[in-house]
């Protein structure tokens, strides 16, 4: 970043980047302002509650699941969009994590600059994987034991953290025969594992998490029409059977968006000043406006 | 070329902004602009600032869920005049007090009819004022884009209100529940969604929970100030003002007197009715002296009653039944109550006390 600053022609005023700039800033801002702040409704609602059925435990720990992506994502597009503005690179942090074949993998494609950064400060001074499989797989629970506390102080970070540590090692010792699994069983298992390791992350307590637990894995409660209750926010009566299809349809939506759409970066990179971006771009920005109105939580305040 | 198309995504964007405002702006779901009756899903707190603004009216009822389910086409018979019903779910003294100093810029009321409810004065912070939409009472432009371009205007009450216009004008029949909440009139009316009756109000009670603390003192002088501070917004020189306690079921005042705040409500009442009868154009009605108070086939849990008492209530405003000519006791106020939670124990001798 620094070589950057010190880059003289970048001090003058550039059309491309500045149209390049408004356009990953659109989507990140719809990402963060349309996306995210709907599921936060689902999530919180559900998080909330005192019991879950099957069904609205599982919406309830996807809509998180998404919400924290698209809302990270979300403030990272706008950050490039807004360094663009200003001729600056800043790297994209997420490329599209959610089709990992692996938590290693997982975890070098979320957050990156975090991974990178506990890379350089805490894996490799403590000798990395260069000291033998027992000191790798130690490194990599202090390493997310690390991650776990960054993010906050609280047991649920830390136990969120251990189990990442504790996935990639196990991946390390297993990796012939989960070499042989197929692809697509390999991305879908490891989004389950995140998911699952989500609802810690997101708990205000074990408790809450434990209460999140015992309804997606207690199939005999579906209460498929509890999942209209995590939308509703008090404005107008919508029945609960409408509610619970746009619950459901959306939380499908974005995972065919997560897991078979193109990133943010790869838009950047293919990027022209057509008529369709420019419409594409106003668009998404006028809709992110009127959702900017509602209230809306930082979550950051919590890590 | 790039350059081109930043001014042009710039142009675009202010066009469609301007575009939203006009339809958000013809549309006016909260009735900010022009009033609409009959024609869309009407959200209390989003509507009754444009209410105040626009309507047709002379007379305001001012109140919580207590006056929500009163008969507007009854209060035209009995009372007269063009009255507005001015309530929001959950209102907040401090809500009112917004309202009410509205009502006085906009200068169309003359007749005040308004609903003391005591718990209203008690808290020391309401929880939800920071969702009051201020930006819907005041008269600036300035900051009408939050109404034009706000979620709620766009998300929710235009897409249903154009639903709802299309299917009047296609000619399908809306659940009545649906056609209830359009109207003005029947503004918060909640009478259909709750069961009345002794069984139903029973199975509601529960008692005060123990070990919580509760100042007397301090909780009696919050209540006297702010009711100075409420009643200090009102015009008493021009204008006529009908003030009414609402009636509590007994069971309330059993509650009340378990939970240790029974005499600081009823020392508030006294100290209320005493500061309004001193007060020009004012008429005071203790509808907790009626005799149905003790009869819980009226309520549908210990204080909200059946919509056949608001008719009632409506008939003693124009007879002067329960009107308060004297200020009334502390004292005499806690033996009337004591003597009414002892006839309902009587009755439903089921009631924990």
């Amino acid at each position: 970043m620094i070589p950057q600053f010190k880059d003289e022609t970048r001090r003058y005023w550039n059309w491309d980047n500045a149209a390049k700039g408004a356009y990953i800033f659109a989507i990140g801002l719809f990402k963060k302002a349309v996306i995210a702040d709907t599921l936060a409704l689902f999530a919180d609602t559900g998080f909330a509650a005192s019991s879950l059925g099957f069904c609205a435990a599982w919406a309830t720990a996807l809509s998180y699941t998404f919400q924290v992506y698209f809302d990270f994502s979300g403030y990272s597009d706008m950050a490039v969009g807004l360094g663009k503005l200003y001729n600056i690179d800043i790297p994209f942090n997420f490329r599209s994590p959610y089709q990992s074949e692996s938590i290693g993998v997982f975890w070098r494609r979320w957050h990156i600059t975090l991974g990178r950064a506990l890379q350089s400060y805490i894996y490799f001074p403590l000798g990395g994987s260069r000291e033998g499989k027992l000191k790798t797989y130690r490194n990599l629970l202090i390493t997310f034991l690390v991650s776990g506390l960054w993010h906050g102080a609280a047991w649920t970070f830390v136990l969120w953290g251990a189990l990442h540590g504790l996935f990639n090692a196990l991946e390390r010792v297993f990796s012939k025969p989960l070499s042989k699994v197929p692809h697509w069983l390999r991305v879908l298992g490891t989004f389950f594992i995140v998911n699952a390791l989500w609802v810690l992350f997101r708990a205000d307590s074990f408790a809450n998490a434990a209460m999140v637990y015992r309804g997606m894995a207690d199939v005999s409660n579906l209460a498929l029409t509890q999942v209209g209750t995590l939308a509703v926010d008090g404005f107008v009566g919508i029945p609960v059977v409408l509610n619970t299809v746009y619950v459901l349809g959306l939380l499908a939506l974005l995972a065919f968006v997560c897991f078979r759409c193109e990133n943010s970066c790869h838009m950047l990179a293919r990027f022209t000043c057509g008529r369709k971006t420019r419409i594409v771009t106003a668009i998404l920005f006028c809709i992110a406006l009127v959702h900017l109105s509602r209230e809306s939580v930082f979550i950051y305040f919590n890590f | 070329m790039a350059k081109k198309w930043l001014l042009r995504l710039l142009a675009l964007i202010l066009a469609i902004v301007l575009l939203m405002c006009a339809c958000a702006y013809l549309v006016d779901p909260y009735m900010q602009y022009r009033v609409r009756d009959n024609q869309y899903l009407l959200n209390s707190r989003l509507v009754t600032p444009g209410l105040i603004k626009n309507y047709d009216y002379d007379t305001v009822l001012i109140g919580s869920s207590m006056i929500q389910n009163t008969d507007m086409g009854l209060f035209r018979e009995i009372l007269g005049g063009k009255p507005l019903k001015i309530t929001t779910g959950a209102i907040s003294l401090t809500e009112i007090q917004k309202l009410t100093e509205k009502i006085n810029e906009v200068g169309k009321a003359k007749h005040f009819y308004i609903c003391l409810d005591q718990y209203l004065f008690a808290p020391e912070k309401w929880n939800d004022m920071d969702r009051f939409p201020d930006y819907l009472l005041d008269d600036s432009l300035r900051n009408d884009y939050r109404y034009l371009l706000g979620y709620e205007t766009w998300m929710r009450f235009i897409p249903i209100d154009l639903g709802l216009s299309a299917a009047k004008k296609l000619g399908i029949s809306l659940p009545e529940k649906f056609t209830r909440a359009m109207s003005i009139d029947a503004l918060e009316d909640w009478r259909d969604d709750w069961t009345f009756g002794a069984e139903a109000t029973l199975s509601l009670y529960s008692p005060p929970p123990q070990g919580t603390s509760f100042d007397p003192e301090a909780t009696l002088t919050r209540m006297k100030t702010r009711f100075d501070e409420y009643i200090s917004q009102l015009d008493f020189e021009n204008g006529e003002y009908t003030f009414f306690f609402p009636p509590y079921s007994a069971l309330y005042w059993n509650y009340a007197r378990e939970a240790g705040n029974a005499e600081t409500y009823l020392a508030f009442k006294a100290y209320a009715e005493g500061k309004l009868l001193e007060c020009k154009n004012v008429r005071v009605f203790d509808f907790q002296n009626a005799d149905f108070v003790t009869d819980l086939d009226n309520y549908k849990d210990y204080t909200h009653y059946a919509p056949e008492i608001n008719d009632r209530m409506l008939g003693c405003f124009a007879n002067g039944k329960y009107l308060v000519t004297a200020p009334t006791e502390t004292e005499a106020l806690i033996v009337k109550t004591d003597a009414q939670v002892t006839e309902l124990l009587e009755r439903y001798p089921q009631v924990p006390h």
